[in-house]
């Protein structure tokens, strides 16, 4: 009886109640490596984009690889997107939450016919979180351009920091190298998680070689 | 007001991301302050209240100060976020504080997917823990000697990196090993009908506190109206 159960467990597509909890407290722990990589360099915008999200880029890395590994199944994405999005609707960024929703949708599709055991698509799919998370900050000034500027000023941010952060994210270079250099430190925060699996995680049964 | 229902308290949470999100005049944003202050002190003390109301006070005098100064850079957009999101995390207290069995009864009420139920579920349990797996294994550190000084730190980043990721992975790995047995042995499962120790029911006084927290709602959008805000 209890191999059967375990077949189908492994056999079953969808997430089951050992996934949903496994994601959750993965992403959870992203999430969480965000907000403290975030915080030395918040008082500058060019620092956290150059500095902080690269860094969670690289520290976030096997704990994604080991993510897909434990959890390659349909949702997985989704989920792992979904939670993140829960915060910004909480917390008032519906914009941004919606917008990693559709990311989630995005790299789930990406993720399809075992796209978790593939390395660059897997890869892929990290890629496209962490570019994100960085351009995160960028989407309401683009959308929303001068409109979303003005908000800010009229909730109390002063207009001179306002101008300087909406100069930032509309310069088109800045977009360009921060997408490049998110790209290339998930690519690194990959290999380090690949490594980790290999050196570490697999010897230790937590995953299967 | 202890035992309010779930679904009330999710309602003043709703309010008050939307309400953080769009509401632009000082006088509102203090009005709200004082609103969910009330709102938690009463289901779950005044006392819990206290760090929240005091980091707020001191954004507010942070910023005061350093609002011209340009040597800061960004800091005060971030103070300005900060008090805002302040207003949602006491407003999200009595959601996060209820007993876990009964968030799960009221969001299957609600006719909610089991997968987020068990997510926000899994979530408020395991956010404070983190700290304190993050403090066992530095102290497992320090009793190694690895990572005391800021200069073994800078020459060992790596190892350091993977002394400390790794213990953090496999413990939350075993956590949500632990979690999921738990889970299933309450009778929680994704799909069928889930059998709640708690009797999800709305009284009399839950729908007077709905009504209250509307018409505050309501006020404070008044509020918002005559200071020139965004209504």
């Amino acid at each position: 009886m209890s191999n059967s159960t375990s077949k189908s467990r492994k056999n079953r597509k969808g997430l089951g109640l050992k996934e949903i909890i496994l994601v959750t407290l993965f992403s959870a722990l992203t999430f969480i490596i965000s907000m403290v990589t975030a915080i030395p360099f918040s008082s500058s915008v060019m620092l956290q984009l150059y500095a902080g999200y690269a860094l969670m880029a690289i520290i976030s890395g096997p704990v994604y690889v080991l993510m897909i590994s434990k959890s390659s199944k349909i949702g997985t994405q989704i989920l792992f997107f979904g939670i993140k999005a829960l915060y910004f609707l909480i917390m008032g960024q519906v914009l941004t939450g919606v917008i990693f929703l559709v990311t989630g949708c995005i790299c789930e599709a990406i993720c399809l016919n075992d796209g978790y055991h593939k390395v660059l698509r897997a890869g892929a799919a990290y890629a496209l979180h962490t570019t994100v998370y960085g351009l995160g900050s960028f989407f309401p000034v683009i959308i929303l351009g001068d409109k979303y500027a003005q908000g800010l000023i009229d909730k109390g941010y002063a207009e001179e920091t306002v101008s300087t952060m909406v100069n930032t994210y509309r310069n088109p270079v800045i977009v360009i190298t921060v997408v490049l250099m998110l790209i290339a430190t998930s690519a690194i925060g990959m290999l380090i998680g690949y490594l980790l699996m290999k050196k570490q995680f697999a010897p230790a049964g937590i995953v299967e070689e | 007001m202890k035992n309010t229902d779930i679904r009330v308290r999710m309602v003043a949470l709703l309010i008050t991301s939307v309400g953080v999100l769009i509401i632009k005049s000082e006088y509102a944003v203090y009005l709200s302050l004082l609103v969910v202050t009330i709102w938690t002190g009463f289901i779950l003390g005044f006392k819990k209240v206290v760090p929240q109301i005091v980091l707020f006070v001191t954004l507010e005098i942070a910023l005061f100060f350093i609002k011209d100064v340009r040597a800061v850079g960004n800091l005060p957009l971030l103070l300005v976020y900060l008090r805002r999101l302040i207003i949602a995390v006491i407003a999200a207290y009595p959601v996060a504080k209820a007993p876990t069995g009964k968030l799960i009864a009221s969001l299957d009420k609600l006719k909610v997917p089991r997968t987020f139920t068990i997510s926000l579920a899994v979530l408020l349990r395991f956010l404070p823990t983190v700290g304190m797996e993050y403090s066992a294994i530095r102290r497992a550190q320090r009793y190694r000697e690895i990572g005391t000084s800021l200069r073994t730190a800078i020459t060992r980043l790596p190892q350091l990196f993977e002394y400390t990721i790794v213990p953090l992975l496999i413990r939350t790995t075993k956590v949500a090993d632990e979690l999921t047995a738990s889970a299933e042995v309450r009778g929680m499962k994704l799909k069928g009908d889930y059998n709640p120790y708690y009797e999800v029911k709305m009284r009399t006084s839950d729908w007077f506190l709905l009504a209250a927290l509307i018409l505050c709602a309501t006020g404070i959008c008044y509020v918002e109206y005559i200071c020139g805000g965004v209504m």
